[in-house]
């Protein structure tokens, strides 16, 4: 079994450990299709990782910090971050590797199409947390930014947001969106799973979002709406709302599973005041009857094949 | 093309004149449109304020 971070060995699909060796993953498409990329290794558990002089290419002297290799990455090349495995997690060890990721990291619009990966055997086994409480630990400003394989999990902090992404336009210099957020693992202190303002165009697949306490996927909605967004295969379990869209336009969501209180107010899925949406095959913790408390629908929404613990809808919940 | 006009004009399915005298007016994000009352919106195409007037936030029940 070749190691994840010998630089030299390469990788293929089932090798690098990463949740989802049925799909994509960012190393396949690392090693596969970028011609003239760079991989920065991140891992400070290593007792040689430091963030000046090491310039992170190399797997025994990593650096000490996500941001330094985002400083490092340069736009649309292909260049990915790999982010060691730690086992922070609250029901492991800590004997060997007990130091998260912790930051507060901010993406700059400068550095459109990056890919940062944990590379653990899933996606708990790269813990991160904020540097404190209220913060996200991703804030992304660039582009076609893929992140992947992360256990976001703030700890002791509360208020705080794991992925945030917002697009402004207009010379702003904010221009979070086509965002891909896949095999990541969102914790039961966080407040918001991912939240976005006016990003077009994202992917949110095959997460996990475990009692998130206010919304899970969020519309911000200050500047505009998450509209063109593609979210399936992620499963919720009793977050106080799963997807909070409203207003939101033209999305795909699809088989994802849903599992919470019965009768919470529009705690499934709520696309109020969204127009466009076609919501399908998704599987609900409710009954028929409790599907239009638990979900709205927008207007000119196409809801087919969804289910609910006593059958499947054959309407729009209103 | 002006990016902003081209979202709004996007988002709320209005040509993209209409949707460029709303930026010119100072309102470059759907969310500042739909928050305006509809008499501080500059004088659009009939069809456009309609389409506009359609997705102002309705109270949640």
């Amino acid at each position: 079994m070749p190691n994840v971070f010998d630089r030299n060995a390469g990788f293929a699909r089932g090798q690098a450990q990463v949740l989802g060796f049925s799909l994509a993953t960012a190393i396949d498409e690392h090693s596969y299709s970028a011609p003239g990329s760079k991989i920065f290794y991140v891992d400070p558990n290593n007792a040689q990782a430091v963030d000046l002089g090491n310039l992170g290419e190399d797997p025994t002297v990593p650096l000490a910090t996500v941001n330094a290799a985002v400083t490092l990455c340069r736009p649309y090349m292909g260049d990915t971050i790999y982010v060691a495995a730690n086992e922070f997690w609250q029901y492991a060890s800590r004997a060997f590797r007990p130091l998260p990721i912790i930051e507060t990291l901010v993406i700059p619009y400068t550095k459109g199409g990056i890919r940062i990966v944990g590379c653990g055997t899933n996606p708990l086994s790269v813990c991160w947390t904020p540097a404190a409480a209220n913060q996200a630990c991703i804030t992304n400003y660039a582009t076609d930014v893929l992140i992947e394989g992360f256990n976001f999990y703030p700890a002791a902090f509360a208020g705080c947001t794991g992925i945030a992404s917002y697009w402004t336009g207009g010379g702003l210099l904010r221009y979070g969106e086509n965002l891909t957020v896949r095999n990541c693992y969102f914790e039961t202190t966080l407040d918001y799973g991912i939240a976005c303002d006016y990003t077009w165009y994202c992917q949110f697949y095959d997460n996990y979002f475990d009692g998130v306490n206010i919304a899970a996927i969020f519309n911000i909605s200050n500047i505009g709406d998450i509209d063109f967004t593609t979210i399936h295969d992620n499963s919720f379990l009793n977050c106080t709302a799963a997807m909070t869209l409203t207003t939101s336009d033209g999305c795909f969501i699809y088989n994802n599973r849903i599992m919470g209180a019965h009768g919470g107010a529009n705690n499934f899925i709520d696309l109020t005041g969204g127009v466009g949406n076609l919501v399908s095959d998704n599987y609900f913790s409710c009954t028929i009857a409790e599907y239009d408390t638990t979900c709205t629908a927008g207007a000119g929404d196409y809801w087919l094949n969804n289910h609910c613990i006593n059958g499947s809808p054959v309407a729009n919940p209103t | 093309m002006d990016q902003l006009a081209v979202r709004i004009a996007k988002k709320f399915k209005i040509d993209l004149e209409d949707a460029a005298i709303l930026v010119d007016a100072g309102f470059t994000s759907p969310g500042k449109i739909r928050r305006a009352d509809a008499d501080d919106l500059p004088k659009l195409s009939d069809g456009a304020a309609e389409k506009i007037a359609a997705r102002k936030p309705k109270a949640k029940v």
